[in-house]
Protein backbone atom coordinates (compact mmCIF):
# COMPACT_ATOMS: atom_id res chain seq x y z
CA UNK A 1 0.00 0.00 0.00
CA UNK A 2 2.83 2.35 0.66
CA UNK A 3 3.75 2.10 -2.97
CA UNK A 4 0.33 3.39 -3.99
CA UNK A 5 0.79 6.48 -1.94
CA UNK A 6 4.27 6.96 -3.29
CA UNK A 7 2.85 7.00 -6.78
CA UNK A 8 0.42 9.78 -6.04
CA UNK A 9 2.01 11.88 -8.79
CA UNK A 10 3.20 9.13 -11.07
CA UNK A 11 3.43 11.05 -14.30
CA UNK A 12 4.61 14.38 -13.10
CA UNK A 13 7.67 13.10 -11.36
CA UNK A 14 9.92 13.73 -14.30
CA UNK A 15 12.36 15.88 -12.41
CA UNK A 16 15.37 14.56 -10.67
CA UNK A 17 18.68 13.10 -11.60
CA UNK A 18 17.33 11.08 -14.48
CA UNK A 19 13.66 11.43 -15.17
CA UNK A 20 11.46 8.51 -16.18
CA UNK A 21 10.98 10.22 -19.53
CA UNK A 22 14.74 10.33 -20.09
CA UNK A 23 15.11 6.71 -19.01
CA UNK A 24 12.28 5.71 -21.32
CA UNK A 25 13.79 7.63 -24.23
CA UNK A 26 17.16 5.98 -23.69
CA UNK A 27 15.59 2.56 -24.06
CA UNK A 28 12.88 3.09 -26.65
CA UNK A 29 14.16 5.82 -28.97
CA UNK A 30 16.78 3.58 -30.63
CA UNK A 31 13.96 1.23 -31.64
CA UNK A 32 11.35 3.81 -32.55
CA UNK A 33 12.14 3.87 -36.25
CA UNK A 34 11.73 0.08 -36.39
CA UNK A 35 8.40 0.39 -34.59
CA UNK A 36 7.26 2.99 -37.09
CA UNK A 37 8.53 0.97 -40.02
CA UNK A 38 6.70 -2.19 -38.94
CA UNK A 39 3.60 -0.14 -38.11
CA UNK A 40 3.71 1.30 -41.60
CA UNK A 41 3.95 -2.16 -43.13
CA UNK A 42 0.93 -3.21 -41.10
CA UNK A 43 -1.26 -0.18 -41.65
CA UNK A 44 0.04 1.07 -45.03
CA UNK A 45 -0.59 4.60 -43.85
CA UNK A 46 1.88 7.15 -42.48
CA UNK A 47 -0.72 8.63 -40.18
CA UNK A 48 -1.85 5.30 -38.78
CA UNK A 49 1.71 4.06 -38.45
CA UNK A 50 2.66 7.09 -36.35
CA UNK A 51 -0.46 6.64 -34.26
CA UNK A 52 0.26 2.97 -33.68
CA UNK A 53 3.93 3.55 -32.83
CA UNK A 54 2.93 6.32 -30.43
CA UNK A 55 0.40 4.05 -28.79
CA UNK A 56 3.10 1.45 -28.23
CA UNK A 57 5.04 4.10 -26.32
CA UNK A 58 1.98 5.09 -24.33
CA UNK A 59 1.44 1.46 -23.33
CA UNK A 60 5.11 0.84 -22.62
CA UNK A 61 5.80 3.96 -20.58
CA UNK A 62 3.96 2.82 -17.44
CA UNK A 63 6.03 -0.36 -17.61
CA UNK A 64 9.37 1.39 -17.61
CA UNK A 65 10.65 -0.67 -14.69
CA UNK A 66 9.95 -3.85 -16.62
CA UNK A 67 11.48 -2.46 -19.81
CA UNK A 68 14.68 -1.59 -18.00
CA UNK A 69 15.13 -5.21 -17.02
CA UNK A 70 15.08 -6.44 -20.61
CA UNK A 71 18.23 -7.27 -22.49
CA UNK A 72 16.42 -6.97 -25.85
CA UNK A 73 13.59 -4.46 -25.56
CA UNK A 74 12.92 -4.43 -29.32
CA UNK A 75 11.21 -7.81 -29.27
CA UNK A 76 9.12 -6.74 -26.30
CA UNK A 77 8.07 -3.52 -28.04
CA UNK A 78 7.22 -5.34 -31.25
CA UNK A 79 5.13 -7.79 -29.29
CA UNK A 80 3.17 -4.87 -27.83
CA UNK A 81 2.79 -3.41 -31.32
CA UNK A 82 1.58 -6.72 -32.73
CA UNK A 83 -0.99 -7.14 -29.98
CA UNK A 84 -2.17 -3.56 -30.30
CA UNK A 85 -2.58 -3.95 -34.02
CA UNK A 86 -4.37 -7.28 -33.86
CA UNK A 87 -6.61 -6.16 -31.00
CA UNK A 88 -7.39 -2.76 -32.44
CA UNK A 89 -7.40 -3.45 -36.11
CA UNK A 90 -10.70 -1.75 -36.64
CA UNK A 91 -9.19 1.46 -35.39
CA UNK A 92 -6.36 1.22 -37.86
CA UNK A 93 -8.44 -0.21 -40.60
CA UNK A 94 -8.97 2.43 -43.19
CA UNK A 95 -10.12 2.46 -46.68
CA UNK A 96 -6.75 2.02 -48.23
CA UNK A 97 -7.91 2.05 -51.80
CA UNK A 98 -5.73 5.09 -52.35
CA UNK A 99 -3.25 4.47 -49.56
CA UNK A 100 -0.49 3.78 -51.98
CA UNK A 101 -0.69 7.45 -52.88
CA UNK A 102 0.82 8.21 -49.50
CA UNK A 103 4.08 6.99 -50.90
CA UNK A 104 6.37 9.31 -52.73
CA UNK A 105 6.58 7.98 -56.26
CA UNK A 106 10.36 8.40 -56.20
CA UNK A 107 10.53 5.84 -53.43
CA UNK A 108 8.62 3.21 -55.32
CA UNK A 109 11.67 1.33 -56.55
CA UNK A 110 15.24 1.20 -55.51
CA UNK A 111 16.86 -0.33 -58.56
CA UNK A 112 17.00 0.79 -62.16
CA UNK A 113 14.03 -0.93 -63.77
CA UNK A 114 12.81 -0.36 -67.29
CA UNK A 115 9.76 1.91 -67.67
CA UNK A 116 7.63 -1.19 -68.32
CA UNK A 117 8.95 -2.89 -65.18
CA UNK A 118 8.41 0.27 -63.20
CA UNK A 119 4.82 0.53 -64.38
CA UNK A 120 4.26 -3.13 -63.54
CA UNK A 121 5.67 -2.66 -60.07
CA UNK A 122 3.51 0.38 -59.51
CA UNK A 123 0.52 -1.66 -60.59
CA UNK A 124 1.47 -4.47 -58.24
CA UNK A 125 1.76 -2.08 -55.35
CA UNK A 126 -1.62 -0.58 -56.10
CA UNK A 127 -3.16 -4.03 -56.27
CA UNK A 128 -1.46 -4.93 -53.02
CA UNK A 129 -2.88 -1.80 -51.40
CA UNK A 130 -6.38 -2.85 -52.36
CA UNK A 131 -5.92 -6.54 -51.57
CA UNK A 132 -4.38 -5.79 -48.16
CA UNK A 133 -7.64 -4.56 -46.70
CA UNK A 134 -9.29 -7.90 -47.38
CA UNK A 135 -6.78 -9.84 -45.32
CA UNK A 136 -7.52 -10.36 -41.67
CA UNK A 137 -5.36 -8.63 -39.10
CA UNK A 138 -3.23 -11.63 -38.28
CA UNK A 139 -2.58 -12.39 -41.94
CA UNK A 140 -1.43 -8.81 -42.45
CA UNK A 141 0.79 -8.98 -39.41
CA UNK A 142 2.45 -12.24 -40.42
CA UNK A 143 3.05 -11.17 -44.00
CA UNK A 144 4.37 -7.77 -42.97
CA UNK A 145 6.65 -9.07 -40.27
CA UNK A 146 7.98 -12.16 -42.05
CA UNK A 147 7.77 -11.53 -45.77
CA UNK A 148 8.41 -7.79 -45.79
CA UNK A 149 10.44 -7.06 -42.67
CA UNK A 150 12.25 -10.38 -42.60
CA UNK A 151 11.60 -11.45 -39.03
CA UNK A 152 12.23 -15.14 -38.54
CA UNK A 153 9.68 -17.69 -37.42
CA UNK A 154 11.42 -17.79 -34.04
CA UNK A 155 10.98 -14.04 -33.72
CA UNK A 156 7.36 -14.28 -34.83
CA UNK A 157 6.88 -16.89 -32.14
CA UNK A 158 8.12 -14.33 -29.63
CA UNK A 159 5.78 -11.62 -30.92
CA UNK A 160 2.67 -13.70 -31.42
CA UNK A 161 2.98 -16.62 -29.03
CA UNK A 162 2.15 -19.00 -31.89
CA UNK A 163 4.19 -22.15 -32.43
CA UNK A 164 6.43 -22.30 -35.47
CA UNK A 165 4.38 -25.04 -37.14
CA UNK A 166 1.24 -22.96 -36.73
CA UNK A 167 3.04 -19.89 -38.02
CA UNK A 168 4.20 -21.74 -41.14
CA UNK A 169 0.74 -22.96 -42.02
CA UNK A 170 -0.87 -19.58 -41.30
CA UNK A 171 1.77 -17.81 -43.35
CA UNK A 172 1.07 -20.14 -46.24
CA UNK A 173 -2.67 -19.57 -45.99
CA UNK A 174 -2.10 -15.81 -45.85
CA UNK A 175 0.05 -15.91 -48.97
CA UNK A 176 -2.47 -18.02 -50.84
CA UNK A 177 -5.25 -15.66 -49.88
CA UNK A 178 -3.22 -12.66 -50.91
CA UNK A 179 -2.38 -14.38 -54.20
CA UNK A 180 -6.06 -14.94 -54.89
CA UNK A 181 -6.88 -11.34 -54.04
CA UNK A 182 -4.09 -10.06 -56.29
CA UNK A 183 -5.34 -12.30 -59.08
CA UNK A 184 -8.82 -10.88 -58.65
CA UNK A 185 -7.46 -7.34 -58.65
CA UNK A 186 -5.57 -8.04 -61.84
CA UNK A 187 -8.59 -9.45 -63.64
CA UNK A 188 -11.51 -7.37 -62.48
CA UNK A 189 -10.14 -3.92 -62.04
CA UNK A 190 -7.49 -3.05 -64.58
CA UNK A 191 -9.36 0.04 -65.68
CA UNK A 192 -9.27 1.48 -62.16
CA UNK A 193 -5.51 1.60 -62.18
CA UNK A 194 -4.06 4.61 -63.90
CA UNK A 195 -0.92 3.61 -65.69
CA UNK A 196 2.24 5.54 -65.19
CA UNK A 197 1.27 6.98 -61.82
CA UNK B 1 6.58 -32.10 -49.96
CA UNK B 2 4.14 -29.98 -48.00
CA UNK B 3 2.86 -26.70 -49.38
CA UNK B 4 4.28 -24.72 -46.44
CA UNK B 5 7.75 -26.04 -47.22
CA UNK B 6 7.87 -25.84 -51.00
CA UNK B 7 8.13 -22.08 -51.25
CA UNK B 8 10.61 -21.87 -48.42
CA UNK B 9 12.89 -24.27 -50.26
CA UNK B 10 12.64 -22.23 -53.45
CA UNK B 11 13.09 -18.91 -51.67
CA UNK B 12 16.32 -20.13 -50.16
CA UNK B 13 17.30 -22.25 -53.14
CA UNK B 14 20.96 -21.38 -52.87
CA UNK B 15 21.09 -23.34 -49.68
CA UNK B 16 18.74 -26.11 -50.68
CA UNK B 17 20.02 -29.42 -52.01
CA UNK B 18 19.36 -30.02 -55.69
CA UNK B 19 16.99 -32.91 -55.07
CA UNK B 20 15.04 -30.88 -52.56
CA UNK B 21 14.80 -28.00 -54.97
CA UNK B 22 13.58 -30.24 -57.76
CA UNK B 23 10.95 -31.66 -55.47
CA UNK B 24 9.81 -28.15 -54.59
CA UNK B 25 9.66 -27.16 -58.27
CA UNK B 26 7.67 -30.28 -59.06
CA UNK B 27 5.29 -29.51 -56.24
CA UNK B 28 4.84 -25.94 -57.41
CA UNK B 29 4.16 -27.00 -60.99
CA UNK B 30 1.15 -29.02 -59.93
CA UNK B 31 -0.08 -26.99 -56.96
CA UNK B 32 -2.27 -24.00 -57.81
CA UNK B 33 -2.41 -22.61 -54.23
CA UNK B 34 1.37 -22.62 -54.06
CA UNK B 35 1.57 -20.71 -57.33
CA UNK B 36 -0.80 -18.14 -55.88
CA UNK B 37 1.40 -17.93 -52.79
CA UNK B 38 4.45 -17.51 -55.01
CA UNK B 39 2.75 -14.64 -56.82
CA UNK B 40 1.92 -13.02 -53.48
CA UNK B 41 5.52 -13.34 -52.35
CA UNK B 42 6.74 -11.69 -55.54
CA UNK B 43 4.48 -8.67 -54.94
CA UNK B 44 5.43 -8.52 -51.28
CA UNK B 45 9.06 -8.53 -52.37
CA UNK B 46 8.43 -5.46 -54.53
CA UNK B 47 6.81 -3.81 -51.54
CA UNK B 48 9.67 -4.84 -49.28
CA UNK B 49 12.22 -3.19 -51.53
CA UNK B 50 10.27 0.05 -51.71
CA UNK B 51 11.26 2.55 -49.08
CA UNK B 52 9.01 3.42 -46.18
CA UNK B 53 8.08 7.12 -45.96
CA UNK B 54 10.55 8.95 -43.78
CA UNK B 55 9.84 9.34 -40.10
CA UNK B 56 9.50 12.96 -39.01
CA UNK B 57 12.41 14.30 -36.94
CA UNK B 58 10.19 15.07 -33.98
CA UNK B 59 8.21 11.82 -34.16
CA UNK B 60 9.70 10.27 -31.06
CA UNK B 61 9.34 13.49 -29.09
CA UNK B 62 5.64 13.50 -29.91
CA UNK B 63 5.34 9.85 -28.93
CA UNK B 64 7.08 10.52 -25.65
CA UNK B 65 4.86 13.50 -24.96
CA UNK B 66 1.78 11.38 -25.58
CA UNK B 67 3.09 8.67 -23.28
CA UNK B 68 4.04 11.01 -20.45
CA UNK B 69 1.02 13.26 -20.61
CA UNK B 70 -1.68 10.65 -21.00
CA UNK B 71 -3.82 11.43 -18.00
CA UNK B 72 -5.52 8.08 -17.54
CA UNK B 73 -2.43 5.96 -17.57
CA UNK B 74 -0.80 5.28 -14.29
CA UNK B 75 1.57 2.53 -13.52
CA UNK B 76 0.78 0.66 -10.37
CA UNK B 77 3.58 -1.82 -10.58
CA UNK B 78 3.73 -5.06 -8.68
CA UNK B 79 4.78 -2.93 -5.76
CA UNK B 80 1.70 -0.78 -6.24
CA UNK B 81 -1.86 -2.01 -6.11
CA UNK B 82 -0.89 -5.62 -6.46
CA UNK B 83 -0.15 -7.38 -3.24
CA UNK B 84 0.60 -10.76 -4.69
CA UNK B 85 -1.00 -13.89 -5.89
CA UNK B 86 -2.40 -15.17 -2.65
CA UNK B 87 -5.08 -13.76 -0.50
CA UNK B 88 -3.21 -14.44 2.69
CA UNK B 89 -2.22 -11.58 4.93
CA UNK B 90 -5.27 -9.47 4.28
CA UNK B 91 -5.24 -6.17 6.04
CA UNK B 92 -7.38 -5.86 9.10
CA UNK B 93 -9.20 -2.79 7.88
CA UNK B 94 -9.81 -4.07 4.42
CA UNK B 95 -12.94 -5.26 2.70
CA UNK B 96 -12.49 -8.17 0.34
CA UNK B 97 -14.30 -8.55 -2.94
CA UNK B 98 -13.68 -11.64 -5.04
CA UNK B 99 -13.91 -11.60 -8.82
CA UNK B 100 -13.46 -14.68 -10.95
CA UNK B 101 -12.24 -14.16 -14.47
CA UNK B 102 -13.92 -17.05 -16.21
CA UNK B 103 -14.47 -15.42 -19.56
CA UNK B 104 -17.17 -17.82 -20.62
CA UNK B 105 -19.36 -17.17 -17.62
CA UNK B 106 -22.33 -14.93 -18.33
CA UNK B 107 -22.06 -11.49 -16.86
CA UNK B 108 -24.09 -11.32 -13.73
CA UNK B 109 -26.79 -8.68 -13.89
CA UNK B 110 -25.42 -5.59 -12.25
CA UNK B 111 -28.58 -4.62 -10.44
CA UNK B 112 -28.83 -7.81 -8.41
CA UNK B 113 -25.34 -8.97 -7.74
CA UNK B 114 -23.05 -6.02 -7.12
CA UNK B 115 -20.88 -6.49 -4.09
CA UNK B 116 -21.16 -3.59 -1.72
CA UNK B 117 -18.98 -1.84 0.85
CA UNK B 118 -19.94 0.88 3.28
CA UNK B 119 -17.56 3.66 4.23
CA UNK B 120 -17.83 6.45 6.72
CA UNK B 121 -17.50 9.92 5.24
CA UNK B 122 -13.82 10.73 4.55
CA UNK B 123 -12.77 7.34 5.83
CA UNK B 124 -10.09 5.58 3.82
CA UNK B 125 -10.83 1.89 3.49
CA UNK B 126 -8.63 -0.57 1.72
CA UNK B 127 -10.83 -2.64 -0.50
CA UNK B 128 -9.16 -5.81 -1.69
CA UNK B 129 -10.34 -7.05 -5.03
CA UNK B 130 -9.24 -10.59 -5.75
CA UNK B 131 -9.05 -11.40 -9.44
CA UNK B 132 -9.12 -15.15 -9.81
CA UNK B 133 -7.80 -16.02 -13.22
CA UNK B 134 -7.95 -19.58 -14.56
CA UNK B 135 -4.80 -18.95 -16.57
CA UNK B 136 -1.84 -16.62 -16.67
CA UNK B 137 -2.67 -13.55 -18.74
CA UNK B 138 0.06 -11.52 -20.39
CA UNK B 139 -0.63 -7.86 -21.05
CA UNK B 140 -4.07 -7.74 -19.51
CA UNK B 141 -5.46 -4.25 -19.26
CA UNK B 142 -6.96 -3.25 -15.94
CA UNK B 143 -9.27 -0.29 -15.91
CA UNK B 144 -10.76 1.28 -12.80
CA UNK B 145 -13.52 3.85 -13.20
CA UNK B 146 -14.97 5.75 -10.26
CA UNK B 147 -18.39 7.36 -10.26
CA UNK B 148 -20.15 9.30 -7.56
CA UNK B 149 -18.76 10.77 -4.37
CA UNK B 150 -15.82 8.48 -3.90
CA UNK B 151 -12.13 8.66 -4.68
CA UNK B 152 -8.86 6.82 -4.45
CA UNK B 153 -6.48 8.14 -1.87
CA UNK B 154 -3.37 9.45 -3.54
CA UNK B 155 -5.05 9.93 -6.90
CA UNK B 156 -6.74 13.20 -6.15
CA UNK B 157 -9.07 13.97 -9.03
CA UNK B 158 -8.53 10.94 -11.21
CA UNK B 159 -11.75 9.18 -12.08
CA UNK B 160 -10.16 6.59 -14.28
CA UNK B 161 -7.00 4.57 -13.93
CA UNK B 162 -5.77 2.19 -16.55
CA UNK B 163 -2.68 0.11 -16.91
CA UNK B 164 -1.38 -3.02 -18.53
CA UNK B 165 -0.05 -5.84 -16.41
CA UNK B 166 0.41 -9.56 -16.32
CA UNK B 167 -1.99 -11.62 -14.25
CA UNK B 168 -0.83 -14.81 -12.68
CA UNK B 169 -2.85 -17.96 -12.73
CA UNK B 170 -4.85 -18.05 -9.54
CA UNK B 171 -5.71 -15.18 -7.28
CA UNK B 172 -4.27 -11.76 -8.01
CA UNK B 173 -5.02 -9.28 -5.31
CA UNK B 174 -5.64 -5.63 -6.08
CA UNK B 175 -5.99 -3.25 -3.18
CA UNK B 176 -7.76 0.05 -3.69
CA UNK B 177 -7.58 2.73 -1.00
CA UNK B 178 -11.15 3.99 -1.36
CA UNK B 179 -12.37 7.14 0.32
CA UNK B 180 -15.91 8.47 0.53
CA UNK B 181 -15.85 12.15 -0.38
CA UNK B 182 -19.57 12.75 -0.06
CA UNK B 183 -22.67 11.25 1.43
CA UNK B 184 -24.19 9.96 -1.79
CA UNK B 185 -21.82 7.05 -2.28
CA UNK B 186 -20.73 5.81 -5.67
CA UNK B 187 -19.53 2.91 -7.71
CA UNK B 188 -16.21 1.40 -8.67
CA UNK B 189 -16.05 -0.34 -12.00
CA UNK B 190 -13.23 -2.82 -12.48
CA UNK B 191 -12.69 -3.92 -16.03
CA UNK B 192 -10.21 -6.55 -17.13
CA UNK B 193 -9.49 -6.90 -20.81
CA UNK B 194 -7.27 -9.47 -22.43
CA UNK B 195 -7.22 -9.61 -26.19
CA UNK B 196 -10.80 -9.44 -27.31
CA UNK B 197 -12.11 -10.74 -24.01
CA UNK B 198 -13.43 -8.36 -21.42
CA UNK B 199 -14.98 -8.73 -18.00
CA UNK B 200 -16.51 -5.86 -16.09
CA UNK B 201 -17.47 -5.82 -12.44
CA UNK B 202 -19.12 -3.13 -10.37
CA UNK B 203 -18.68 -2.51 -6.69
CA UNK B 204 -21.27 -0.34 -4.96
CA UNK B 205 -19.97 2.02 -2.32
CA UNK B 206 -22.39 3.31 0.29
CA UNK B 207 -21.63 6.11 2.68
CA UNK B 208 -22.53 5.49 6.28
CA UNK B 209 -24.71 8.24 7.72
CA UNK B 210 -23.10 10.20 10.53
CA UNK B 211 -24.14 9.02 13.94
CA UNK B 212 -25.62 11.65 16.17
CA UNK B 213 -25.05 11.48 19.89
CA UNK B 214 -28.09 10.96 22.00
CA UNK B 215 -29.05 14.07 23.93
Amino acid sequence: MQAVRQRATPLTAIEGRRSPAARFAAIVQPHYEVLYRVAYRLTRSVHDAEDLAQEVCARAYPRLDELEQLAQPRGWLLRVLYRLFVDSVRRYERKHVTSIDDVDSESMVCEQPSPADEAERALDRRRLGRAWQYLDEQQRALLALHDMEGYSLAELNEFTGLKEGTLKSRLHRARVRLGKLLQREATVAPSRVPLGS
Amino acid sequence: MRCEDALEVLRWSEAAATAERRAAEFHLAKCEPCRLAERALAVLDVERRASVPRLADDAFDRALQRAVQRPVIVAPSRRGFWLGTTVGGALAASVAVAITLFWWQPVTPVATANPEVTLALNEVREVSVSLDSPEALTDAEIRIVLTGAIGLQGFADQRELRWVTNLNRGVNQLTLPLVATGSSGGQVMVEVQHGDKRRTFVLDVQTQPKRHSAV
